[in-house]
């Protein structure tokens, strides 16, 4: 593939030209695993918005609101944005370097392992198997695929910068360099997980601990995944399709050293006001607010760099959809630090606003940016032109309205439902009931669904579009280039900026931005693990028996904390509705955590004891029966499937090893243990008349332990 | 949220107006942005960025060139009046916004004020602090970057006249260009961006270039700077103020003043209230009014356990005189008040009125003898009730005392 030639040059006697090509199947590859994911996830995500509207979508345990929200977000971020931004850096990296890829085996590799890691999500989440924590809900197995195909794409990625012929690395790859290194360490510490079974888990981390390292993770995932090798991809595409100089260097510089090092240190606030230590709390929030001139920079540069090309944005879509991702980025990264701010944070958490937010961020900047470098690249590299501007030109008008039509009703929704929550009668009682508070937001649901519809009608119309390209065109796979090879000297030039030194050494500063990434996380989850003091111990709270953690166990396969939070935050409208505030020593043995993001139903953090044993029964039998506005779906597999019990012993056994205090001799007489609880269980129903023989063995039974089991230690006398 | 727009029993004036607001502003946006301007964006287009590459044949005669660029005569002051009318609209589409969203904020601030968690007023006044700058320097930058366009259009303007020689332009009834001073505008926006005209940018171009993409040496934006300097600086002082300071309250000690104050105003409240109602005091209600609101309480609340006639389900039979705690109205105001826990009765006091709570244990005692079908077998203690019975001016409190 590669031939030398020798030229002359006038300057510099000699200079070896290398001929070479760029590597445009494996691109080709992941832009069709982009356009195509993008339509499977924004169609799962339609389907969890009619889910809202209409429990009677829930056809079966599979397609259960529960399972099948992580499914969307799964597949949104990491299948849709995951292909993204591998097709975006295999194209952008060659031309960048001046080199092919390192390996083109380890590319196949790369692209066959992700697009398999994807399936084995979309089959494992529908079956139920999760760890629930949000954005990581796969199981161990597949957590281990990611990172052999994280590490692959490293290799390859190092590999093709190390052989390149462009002395600089431009601010692009800088992005990319900090989202691998980032990316490995969030995966690696958020999944710190010991098995008990080939599909199934235990975190090391229990409660606040493991609630602090998830949204050190969470909150990091949408900034290391969702945020900068997206700004990486800006850096090159938009310079390039407006064909204008990047606005200012020594911005790009600030900004991203001022990202990385910032982001990490926000992820406390997805927990303000929660069990999580005020202290971290308070560093969240700053840190949120700190990151707004850092986000903000790499939208200047963006906008900025059209200066002097306005008149082309009007008419060519590929720079409107940038346009407007790079806006919709700076809109969604000036709201995220005013929604860390803890007084507005008390408004805006648990509700849709929040849901508004990220669809600013993922249908604005990540959706438009791919649409955007989709419909520059396919033609480019299939050497022909677009199909129809025109339908690109209608799918930007979609998109843009389908984004508007989605957010402002959930910005709405949840401000409305907020306010319904706090609000208290002049005689001290709460004013509303939570499903009143629902019924007043569903005419919201239904604007969301449609502008979600017309998104999704919108990424329909883009792959008519491509395909009916890539026809009329012809690949070109590989695409011929030359350049110089890179002379031995690093010495720079007088008079160069400072940074220029760096950016000639990718290891260098590959730990540079690890060494950025790394403090934040350190100083706020090291103290949470190592002082006791962060998490004060409640002398009442014990571990849960063996049918109540079965009953766990449930509650997470179902999903529920997608829509039930288990985290009562210390204000009067949460107390008088919920109970007394959560603390942190009551979570002490979760694990994982439960604390739930998001109030589509009620806290069930002290719901135990407060409806019979019966009403739960005939609840997951049949939500509507009893309140005919809710839009919870039936669990009616629940009463009549038998408990599995095969893996309690090693469940127990697993916890113990996790610091668990069961006794010694549990694990062989859990089944005893279970025996007389499920007996107790099915004795009360069966006197509020519910019939069925083999009641003892349900699912049901297990999960009616645990949920009356919820909230109730720290009001109960120590046993002795 | 049609609560809103209805707040109470009227129309929320502030609450429509400000949605209108909203969407006329959005709607006026969207029109100046793509619609009016377009011409605009066409003549920006057709100016040339470089000297050189305006072509001789357009230079010659001069008045084609400037016809062409936009500029005649009359143009020109047409032109000017054109940038003032428009700077106006800015001014007037800038003051509707903020009217708009300040109206929005009051609209949201009465919604929630009853509550006393409206967002303002929970806010400390570091936060407070910190918003009112957020909105100015949001407002800055939006404004910022509609003048850039026009500033742009005003310099290509003047490096274009700058070309002729006044003879020329003279002859052609062309203003000469006069070096107008920099508005105060243009000045504040030259100190807060330090952004270098797209005309000189070559002057800042650096030596890079990756794949084709060049790079500017622009400074940072000094508004931008500012902001993070900002943040920076908030950022110790709010953690001294939260934690260090002796103002700062810890989360839990935010709810005790919270509650104590929740207290305070319930009791206040409960003071003007002559005739409130707790168990000591309850009476049966006998009025149909109150009998159906009773009602409605019961089949949303009540019905899930007690069955939708009261005939019994999870919970024990309401329509047969015996009774588990007790059959008097006190009783039974008592039991829904504040439950059984231990039975699976969830007390209802934070969920229900007082009031609320009288007109459903006023209901349940006419269910007494109603004899529904399917009922549960009897439970707890007989209970007689006490004559005399409540003066029965109502029929169906009548009927209910033959039958027994």
């Amino acid at each position: 593939m590669m031939t030398t030639t020798t030229t002359s040059d006038p300057l510099e006697k000699e200079v070896d030209i290398e001929q070479f090509s760029y590597d445009n199947k494996i691109v080709r590859n992941f832009a069709f695993a982009t356009a195509f994911w993008g339509l499977i996830g924004t169609s799962v995500g339609l389907l969890a918005a009619l889910q809202l509207l209409f429990p009677s979508l829930n056809f079966t345990a599979e397609t259960t609101f529960g399972r099948i929200r992580p499914l969307h977000t799964n597949a949104a971020i990491f299948a849709f944005v995951g292909n993204g931004i591998f097709m975006g850096v295999y194209y952008s990296l060659q031309r960048l370097l001046k080199a092919r890829m390192f390996s083109d085996r380890l590319s196949k590799m790369h692209f066959w392992g992700w697009q398999l890691i994807i399936l084995a999500a979309a089959l494992t989440i529908p079956l139920g198997i999760s760890t629930s924590k949000e954005y990581a809900e796969l199981e161990w197995p597949i957590d281990l695929s990611i990172a052999v195909v994280w590490i692959i794409f490293g290799i390859n990625m190092f590999g093709t910068i190390l052989k390149r012929r462009e002395r600089h690395l431009y601010v692009a790859i800088w992005f990319y360099i900090a989202t691998w290194v980032t990316v490995t360490v969030l995966h690696v510490g958020n999944s710190l997980e010991l098995p008990y079974s080939f599909w199934h888990s235990y975190p090391v981390f229990a409660g606040v601990q493991d609630a602090l390292v998830q949204w050190w993770y969470g909150h990091n995932a949408v900034a290391f995944f969702l945020t900068t090798p997206y700004l990486g991809l800006m850096y090159y595409y938009l310079p390039k399709a407006a064909n204008r100089p990047v606005y200012s260097y020594r911005l790009s510089i600030i900004h991203f050293w001022a990202l990385i090092f910032i982001y990490i240190w926000a992820g406390p606030h997805h927990l303000l006001y929660t069990s999580l230590p005020d202290w971290a709390q308070s560093l969240g929030m700053v840190f949120s607010l700190m990151l707004i001139a850092p986000s903000w920079g790499g939208m200047l540069n963006g906008l900025l760099t059209l200066r002097g090309a306005w008149d082309r944005v009007r008419e060519d879509p590929v720079l409107k959809m940038m346009v407007v991702a790079v806006t919709a980025y700076g809109m969604a990264t000036l709201e995220g630090p005013l929604l860390s701010i803890k007084s507005v944070n008390a408004i805006s958490h648990y509700t849709d606003w929040t849901v508004g937010h990220v669809h600013i961020g993922t249908l604005g900047w990540n959706g438009m940016l791919t649409f955007g470098i989709l419909y520059w690249l396919i033609p480019k590299i299939f050497q022909t032109k677009l199909y129809s501007r025109k339908l690109a030109n209608t799918h930007f008008w979609i998109a843009t309205l389908g984004m508007l039509f989605y957010a402002i009703p959930l910005y709405w929704a949840g401000w409305t439902q907020s306010s319904m929550w706090k609000q208290f009668t002049p005689d001290g009682v709460l004013q509303y009931s939570f499903l009143e508070t629902l019924d007043a937001i569903i005419p919201m649901y239904a604007l969301r669904a449609f502008g979600g519809a017309i998104y999704v009608a919108g990424v329909v119309l883009m792959i008519y579009n491509l395909i009916k390209t890539v026809k009329g065109g012809q690949l070109l796979e590989n695409e011929f280039a030359e350049a110089a090879p890179l002379r031995a000297s690093k010495a720079g030039h007088k008079g160069e900026h400072w940074h220029r030194w760096i950016e000639r050494r990718p290891v260098q500063l590959m730990i540079g931005a690890t060494i950025a990434v790394l403090i934040g996380g350190m100083v706020e989850i090291f103290p949470m693990l190592m002082v006791d003091e962060n998490v004060p111990k409640i002398e009442n709270v014990q571990p849960y028996t063996a049918l109540e953690i079965e009953g766990r166990d449930i509650y997470i396969r179902e999903g529920c904390n997608a829509c039930h939070s288990q985290m009562i935050r210390p204000f009067r409208s949460e107390t008088e509705r919920y109970g007394e505030y959560s603390k942190s020593g009551e979570f002490i043995y979760d694990r994982p955590h439960l604390w739930g993001s998001k109030r589509t139903g009620p806290d069930l953090h002290r719901i135990g004891g407060k409806y019979p044993d019966s009403w739960h029964y005939n609840h997951m039998y049949d939500p509507q029966a009893m309140n005919e506005t809710s839009i919870m779906p039936d669990y009616d597999w629940l009463l009549v499937r038998e408990l599995n019990r095969d893996y309690t012993p090693a469940k127990i056994r697993t916890l113990m090893s996790l610091g668990t205090p069961y006794a010694d001799d549990y694990p062989e007489h859990v089944h005893e243990d279970m025996d007389r609880q499920a007996a107790e269980i099915a004795a009360r129903l069966r006197t509020d008349g519910i019939e069925d023989d083999e009641l003892e063995s349900r699912e049901i039974i297990a999960l009616i332990a645990y949920l009356q089991r919820l909230g109730t230690d720290i009001s109960r006398q120590p046993e002795q | 949220m049609a609560k809103y727009l209805l707040a109470g029993e009227s129309i929320n004036w502030l609450a429509l107006f400000s949605l209108l607001t909203f969407v006329i502003i959005f709607v006026m946006a969207l029109v100046l942005a793509f619609g009016r301007n377009r011409r605009r964006f066409d003549r920006i287009a057709n100016l040339p960025l470089e000297d050189g590459s305006i072509a001789s044949d357009q230079m010659n005669p001069p008045h084609i060139a400037a016809k062409d660029a936009g500029f005649s005569a009359n143009g020109t002051t047409a032109n000017r009046g054109g940038l003032n009318l428009r700077k106006y609209k800015m001014t007037i589409l800038f003051l509707l916004t903020t009217a708009s969203l300040s109206a929005q904020a009051e609209a949201a601030a009465e919604a929630t004020s009853v509550a006393k968690m409206g967002l303002w007023e929970s806010m400390n006044t570091p936060e407070k602090l910190l918003v009112v700058f957020c909105i100015l320097m949001i407002a800055g930058a939006i404004y910022s970057l509609i003048h850039l366009n026009s500033s742009l259009m005003h310099i290509q303007k003047m490096r274009l006249l700058e070309k002729y020689a006044p003879e020329q332009l003279e002859a052609l009834n062309i203003e000469a260009p006069v070096i107008q001073q920099e508005s105060y505008w243009q000045r504040f926006y030259q100190r807060w961006t330090k952004s270098v005209p797209v005309e000189q940018e070559a002057d800042i171009m650096l030596d890079h270039n990756y794949d084709g993409i060049r790079e500017l040496d622009n400074s940072l934006p000094p508004w931008w700077l500012a902001t993070f300097y900002a943040a920076v600086i908030f950022a110790p002082i709010y953690i001294w103020f939260v934690h260090f300071s002796p103002y700062g309250q810890s989360n839990a000690e935010q709810y005790l003043a919270e509650m104590a104050q929740a207290e305070e105003d319930v009791a206040a409240y409960l003071a003007t209230q002559a005739n409130a109602v707790d168990e000591t005091n309850v009476v049966a209600l006998i009025q149909a009014e109150a009998l159906e609101s009773g009602h409605s309480v019961f089949t949303t609340k009540c019905a899930l356990c007690h069955g939708q006639l009261g005939e019994g389900g999870i919970g024990p039979n309401l329509t047969d005189d015996y009774w588990v705690h007790g059959g008097s109205i006190s009783d039974i105001f008592s039991t829904i008040k504040y439950g059984v826990i231990e039975k699976g009765m969830q007390p209802w006091k934070k969920e229900l009125r007082p009031l609320q709570i009288q007109e459903v244990a006023s209901y349940i005692l006419t269910l007494r003898g109603t004899d529904p079908p399917n009922q549960k077998d009897a439970e707890g203690e007989l209970y007689v009730p006490e004559l005399p019975e409540p003066a029965a001016n109502d029929s169906l409190q009548t009927e209910e005392s033959l039958s027994r």
